[in-house]
C-alpha cells in the first residue's frame, strides 16, 4: 500500500511501486486534471504539486510520492489563489483548447508561491517544461504576470 | 507482485540491496520511468534522508548525496557556479524537482548534461555495500572510471552510488569558468554538445617565479560527442606552463590536437561534422577568453 495525501486528504493506493503517478490519479482517484500529453515527461500536461514542487505525473513513479503530499488541479481548484489564476487567465486570453491549462496552472502556483513577483523571464522559464500548441504562450505569461499584480497577499 | 522499499537512510537502503541484489534503484525516476524496466524489487532512494545532504568532507570535497534533486542544488549557496549553469540547462523545472546528478551519472547515457562538468571537477562516485554482518563499507572512483559505456556503470548487484563528491578545493582558485549546451531549443532539449571548462592564469609572477599569463591549471571536457563525455589530461599538461600569449600562438595547432581525438557521431539531433565544427569553436572561444583578465 501506498499512503500519501492527496489534495489534503490522506489516501492509500494499490498501485504498484513503479505505477505512473498519472494512472493513479486519473485511473484509481478519478482525478481528470492532470492530463496526458506525451507521456514522457517532456509536455507538462500531466503536472501536480508534490510537497509544492511542480513535477510531472508521468514519470513519477507511484512509490515515490509515499508520505508525501500531492495536490492536482482538482484539489487546488478549491483555493482563492486558483479563482484569481482563472480570472486572469480567461481575461488574457490564455486558454483556447484548454489542454495544457491544468498543467499551466499548477506551474503558474509553483511559481507564485516560492516567488510572489516573478518577472516575464522568470515566468517564461517556470513554464518552460509546458507545451501549448495554440496560445503561443505570451498570454499565458501575462496571465500569470496579472495575477501576480492582483494577488496582493495571495502568494 | 513488485516489492517497494523506503529505507530511511543510507545504511538502511546498502543492507536491503544486500538482502536483495539487483534489486532497481530509483532516485528522481525521471530516466527510470521513462524506459520502463521490468523489476520484482525496487528501492526508492529519495525516502532516505541522508541521501539528500550536500556537505563538505574533511579536505574540502562537496559531497552531494545521490538523491538530493537539482531543484534542491539550485537553491544550494555551496554549488560551485559552473554545476549551477549546467543545472539550469537541464529539462525543465518539473523534472528539475525529481531528477539527480547521481542518476544522471548511473544512467551513463553519452549526452548526459552534468558529466563534462564532473569530469572536469574531478569527481567521484561514492559507492557503498553492506557486508554480510551489516556493516557498511564505501569506495570511491572517478566518475570517467565509473561510466564504462553507453549505460554501463562499474556497479555490482549489492552496490549503491550513495553520492558524488567534487574537488572544490582545486576549482576554487579557477579564474577562468565556462559551460556551454548546445540545443535545438533552451528548456528540455537533449544536447548536440556540451562543453565545461575552467583554468588558472598566473596574474602577477605565476607559480615558481612563472611570466604573468601563465596558464598554471587547463582542463576541458565536453559532452554528447563520445560515449560519455571526453576530457584529456595529456594535452591539458602540455598547455600547462605555456603563457597566454605562446597558446594563442599555437591555437590552431592546439585544436586540431584536440580534433583528433574527437569523433563525433551523427544521429536524430545532429551530424558529426556540425558536432565537430562547435566543439572545434567552443575550445578556441574559451582558449581566446584566457587573454581577458582574470
Ligand atoms: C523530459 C526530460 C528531459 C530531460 N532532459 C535532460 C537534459 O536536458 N539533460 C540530461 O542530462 N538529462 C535529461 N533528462 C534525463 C534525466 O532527467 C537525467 O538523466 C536525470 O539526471 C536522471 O536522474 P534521476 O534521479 O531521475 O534518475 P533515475 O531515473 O532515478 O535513475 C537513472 C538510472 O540510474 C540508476 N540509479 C539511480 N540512482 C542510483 C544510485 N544511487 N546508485 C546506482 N544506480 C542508480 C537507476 O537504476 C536508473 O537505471 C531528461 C529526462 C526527461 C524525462
Ligand atoms: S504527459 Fe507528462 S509531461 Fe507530457
Ligand atoms: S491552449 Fe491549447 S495547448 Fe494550450
Amino acid at each position: 500500500m501506498i499512503t500519501f495525501t492527496l489534495n489534503g486528504e490522506n489516501v492509500s493506493s494499490r498501485a504498484e511501486p513503479m505505477d505512473r503517478l498519472l494512472d493513479v490519479l486519473r485511473g484509481e482517484f478519478g482525478l481528470h486534471g492532470p492530463k496526458e500529453g506525451c507521456g514522457e515527461g517532456e509536455c507538462g500536461a500531466c503536472a501536480c504539486l508534490i510537497d509544492g514542487e511542480l513535477h510531472n505525473s508521468c514519470i513519477t513513479p507511484a512509490g515515490a510520492v509515499q508520505g508525501h503530499s500531492v495536490v492536482t488541479l482538482d484539489g487546488f481548484r478549491q483555493t482563492p489563489q486558483y479563482r484569481l489564476l482563472e480570472e486572469t487567465f480567461a481575461e488574457a486570453g490564455a486558454v483556447q483548447c484548454g489542454f495544457c491549462t491544468p498543467g499551466m496552472t499548477m506551474a503558474a502556483q509553483a511559481i507564485l508561491s516560492k516567488n510572489p513577483h516573478p518577472d516575464k523571464d522568470t515566468i517564461r522559464e517556470a513554464i518552460s517544461g509546458n507545451l501549448c500548441r495554440c496560445t503561443g504562450y505570451n498570454m499565458i505569461i501575462d496571465a500569470i504576470s496579472l495575477a501576480a499584480e492582483r494577488g496582493h497577499g495571495l502568494w | 507482485m513488485v516489492n517497494a522499499y523506503y529505507p530511511k537512510s543510507a545504511d538502511e537502503a546498502l543492507r536491503i540491496r544486500h538482502a536483495h541484489p539487483g534489486a532497481q534503484l530509483v532516485c528522481g525516476g525521471t530516466d527510470a520511468m521513462v524506459r520502463k524496466v521490468p523489476a520484482e524489487d525496487v528501492i526508492l532512494l529519495g525516502s532516505a534522508a541522508d541521501l539528500k545532504d550536500v556537505t563538505r568532507e574533511k579536505d574540502g570535497r562537496l559531497l552531494i548525496g545521490a538523491a538530493a534533486t537539482y531543484a534542491q542544488l539550485l537553491r544550494n549557496p555551496l554549488l560551485p557556479d559552473i554545476l549551477h549553469r549546467c543545472i539550469t540547462g537541464i529539462a525543465s523545472p518539473a523534472v528539475r524537482s525529481a531528477g539527480t546528478i547521481a542518476g544522471n551519472v548511473c544512467n551513463a547515457p553519452p549526452a548526459g548534461d552534468t558529466l563534462p562538468v564532473l569530469y572536469i571537477l574531478d569527481a567521484q562516485a561514492v559507492i557503498g555495500r553492506a557486508a554480510e554482518d551489516g556493516t557498511c563499507v564505501f569506495r570511491r572512483e572517478p566518475v570517467p572510471e565509473f561510466i564504462k559505456g553507453v549505460r554501463k556503470i562499474d556497479l555490482a548487484p549489492d552496490e549503491i552510488v550513495t553520492g558524488i563528491s567534487l574537488d572544490l578545493p582545486s576549482y576554487a582558485d579557477m579564474n577562468h569558468r565556462y559551460y556551454e549546451k548546445v540545443g535545438a531549443r533552451k528548456a528540455e532539449a537533449i544536447s548536440k554538445v556540451s562543453f565545461a571548462a575552467c583554468a588558472r592564469t598566473a596574474s602577477g609572477a605565476g607559480e615558481d617565479g612563472a611570466p604573468a599569463g601563465t596558464i598554471e591549471a587547463f582542463r576541458v571536457s565536453f559532452g554528447s560527442v563520445g560515449v560519455s563525455a571526453l576530457r584529456f589530461p595529456d594535452l591539458e599538461r602540455e598547455i600547462c606552463g605555456m603563457t597566454v600569449r605562446e597558446a594563442a600562438g599555437k591555437r590552431e595547432l592546439l585544436l586540431s590536437r584536440y580534433m583528433e581525438r574527437i569523433h563525433p557521431i551523427s544521429d536524430q539531433r545532429s551530424t558529426a561534422e556540425y558536432r565537430g565544427q562547435v566543439c572545434r569553436n567552443l575550445l578556441g572561444t574559451f582558449l581566446d577568453s584566457l587573454a581577458d583578465f582574470p
